[in-house]
């Protein structure tokens, strides 16, 4: 399993799914990182987290912990 | 009859934009009971009708996380006490980011009262290629979407009409195509909360695909090379920097001018009081409790209302989730997140529009630990203390071999004090009491966007109002009460004494209830090298901390010196470096002194004024209450810990 966090400033990938069960699992899903949605990892902050994403057309920033909870395509 | 209408919408939707647009200036803002979530009411009337407008706090879901999504879900559901359920729900949605505010239509439907979709930022999608068919994305949603452009007023009439219409409606009804999405979640393995998001997506993901189209254009919008700038790891720091920089500078030198404005009515009114009033202890009421209470707490305004201008300029622009977004990872490791930069930033200047700005961090317990450490960095008021303790009593030598001098060594070292304590502080309390479930860090970065004046303007006075309103009356309270404790119980005086000199004036503050306490403490801060002179000074600094040269002056038979002054200060210094323990010819201040009362005042929370905001800014006198304690603890810690060690290394 490929999860967000590692995937290379720049590259577009498709969110498979989202790990965990808790609030923060469902705020990603509710922010719209949902199953079969388009990613790109815009870049990350100056000290390496968070990182910048751009999906359905608007820019969203998680934490690094975050992202290593979004499963995506290989 | 009256309508009351909520206003539902993802944060920067244009929600305060529309809000100005169509009910002007708010005409109730308090706080919802029981929570520090801000409620804003603005009134309105069209065609005969009484519209009354509640402004929810901007919220992504109504599966309520945050103490602020619980009250926009309890608002709506009519479970807040003393507040009306809303009549009709008007959800403002973002064009230019359709497909996400869509979910929160889709959770308003279901709500059950009738729903308005006003569609905002039309203007901004279309120069960017996005279109939307208003008329099928209703179809779908079995809503009214009205088109509008706020700043512009256009649809705002339409809206109005809309909202006297839906009173006819008797009820919502939800969108087939929706509730068979959502029945088939109870089916799924995952928890119902998250199988409801994806349904939810997946019925958006049907509506978008109809209703979206874009243009071919589609190349690198403005937007987007701006934001490549911004959060580029050279060029974007350097620009946060100077963003920073200014912002900072201005609360200091902008604000100044103004400040001294403020003093010189101050003197002025205090100057003609005197002139009309004959001397004594009405006179010195009005003088000393009433005219410089009200000046103290007007002196706060121009800060306030400079930094809550910046604020809310930066919010307008999209740059305030930027700066959060760049600094996070420095706060994120003690316990704090990239929203506690600014507030805490600004604490530097002073405390209490810092703490104001902490209005900004959505997040209840960041929040919460911004406002405990805040006043911990060392403020504009601590530094004429550090100034005169350091040139009279730190020896102005070369450090080792280079050119940096002892006095510029020790003045950082304040500063850094207060930063480090306040890290370790927030580390241990985020660890400790604040320990909970991790809270989601999700941070939208809007797009970028002029600011909207009206928004801009609103802010500042909203800000300005609040501070006097609430913390304006109680700050006086505390310097009048203050100022009762320095001047009761009076000397009792021999015939043709006269009161207005020097020694009198030290005489009866050393008599006053204050002084008295000074002596009563004298155990207490004797640890810290300090004589009862100095114990009772300090005492008399809580309502802010500069009085404490003040009150020294008058202690020592100065009258009152003005330590700002060369003159003052020069005085002053003489009198300090001359002092001894009384009965004795041992000098009371000597390098460990001097420096265990810096450190005492970087660190105490001998400031009225912060406490009273804290009080108000939490909705609670448990708050203020632990800070006073945490921080005097802290400060007297620090204070034992630099004299004994100094007079142990014989400085």
């Amino acid at each position: 399993m490929r999860s967000l966090a590692t995937v290379n400033i720049g590259s577009t990938i498709q969110v498979l799914d989202i790990s965990g069960e808790d609030n923060t699992s469902v705020r990603l899903l509710e922010m719209g990182l949902t199953p079969g949605v388009e990613v790109t990892v815009v870049g990350t902050a100056p000290l390496g987290d968070p990182v910048e994403l751009e999906l359905r057309g608007y820019r969203l920033s998680i934490r690094r912990n975050e992202a290593a909870r979004v499963v995506v395509a290989t | 009859m009256k309508l009351t209408v909520a206003l539902l919408g993802n944060p920067n939707t244009g929600k305060s934009t529309l809000f100005s647009a169509i009910a002007g200036i708010p005409t109730r803002i308090g706080n919802y009971p029981g929570v520090t979530v801000e409620e804003k009411v603005g009134q309105f009337h069209h065609h005969g009708k009484t519209i009354e407008l509640i402004d929810l706090p901007g919220t992504y879901s109504l599966n309520a996380k945050s103490p602020d999504e619980q009250v926009a879900v309890d608002v709506l559901h009519g479970n807040m006490a003393a507040v009306e359920q809303p009549d009709c729900i008007v959800v403002v949605t973002d064009a230019t980011n359709l497909s996400r505010n869509l979910y929160l239509v889709s959770q308003a439907l279901d709500v059950g009262r009738p729903v308005l979709v006003a569609l905002t930022l039309c203007d901004v999608a279309e120069s960017k290629g996005i279109h939307i068919d208003q008329e099928k994305l209703s179809e779908f949603l079995g809503c009214p979407v009205i088109r509008l452009v706020a700043p512009r007023r256009e649809g705002i009439t339409q809206l109005a009409d809309a909202l006297v219409e839906s009173s006819d409606w008797s009820e919502q009804t939800i969108p087939e195509s929706l509730t068979s999405r959502l029945a088939t979640c109870s089916d799924s393995d995952r928890p119902i909360a998250s199988a409801e998001a994806i349904a939810r997506y997946g019925w958006i993901d049907e509506i978008t695909k109809d209703v979206l189209s874009y243009s071919v254009k589609q190349t690198r919008s403005l937007g987007d090379r701006i934001d490549s700038v911004l959060t580029h790891r050279v060029f974007g720091t350097a620009v946060f920097a100077l963003t920073m920089l200014s912002i900072f500078s201005s609360i200091f030198w902008l604000a100044s001018p103004l400040m001294d404005l403020v003093s010189g009515g101050v003197e002025f009114s205090a100057g003609l009081a005197e002139s009309v009033m004959p001397a004594g202890i009405l006179q010195s009421l009005v003088v000393d409790g009433i005219i410089a209470g009200v000046g103290g707490v007007i002196i706060f305004l121009p800060q306030i209302a400079i930094l809550f201008l910046f604020v809310a300029v930066l919010e307008g622009c999209g740059y305030l989730a930027r700066a959060a977004f760049l600094m996070d990872r420095l706060l994120v490791g003690v316990g704090l997140s990239g929203k506690s930069f600014i507030p805490l930033l600004s604490s530097f200047a002073c405390a209490i529009p810092g703490i104001m700005a902490a209005r900004t961090i959505e997040n209840r317990r960041d929040r919460l630990l911004t406002i405990l450490v805040a006043p911990l960095m060392s403020c504009s008021a601590r530094l004429p203390v550090y100034l005169l303790l350091c040139s009279a009593f730190v020896p102005n030598t070369a450090v080792g071999n280079s050119w940096i001098r002892l006095p510029a060594v020790v003045l950082a070292s304040m500063y850094l004090i207060g930063i480090l304590v306040a890290a370790i502080v927030s580390f241990i309390l985020s660890r400790t009491i604040f320990r909970g479930p991790p809270q989601p860090f999700v941070l939208e970065l809007p797009s970028w966007r002029w600011p909207q004046f009206a928004v801009v303007a609103e802010r500042v006075r909203e800000a300005a109002v609040s501070f006097l309103k609430n913390a304006g009356t109680l700050i006086l309270a505390v310097s009048i009460v203050v100022w009762a404790l320095g001047s009761f119980p009076r000397p009792v005086l021999e015939a043709g004494v006269n009161t207005e000199s020097a020694e009198q004036q030290g005489e009866a503050l050393r008599q006053s209830f204050l002084g008295q306490a000074g002596h009563l403490i004298e155990p207490v801060v004797k640890p810290l090298g300090w004589d009862w002179r100095i114990g009772c000074a300090a005492v008399a600094s809580f309502p802010a901390r500069e009085v404490v040269l003040g009150v020294l002056g008058v202690i020592y038979n100065l009258g009152d010196v003005d330590p700002g002054e060369e003159d003052g200060a020069g005085m002053l210094i003489r009198q300090l470096r001359a002092a001894t323990w009384d009965g004795t010819d041992r000098k009371v201040f000597t390098l460990p002194v001097a420096l265990s009362i810096m450190v005492f005042f970087a660190l105490c929370a001998q400031c009225a004024s912060t406490l009273v905001i804290i009080g108000k800014e939490t909705a609670s006198w448990f708050w203020p209450l632990v800070s006073f304690t945490y921080m005097t603890a802290l400060a007297w810690i620090g204070a034992f810990i630099v004299f004994q060690v100094g007079t142990a290394l014989g400085w």
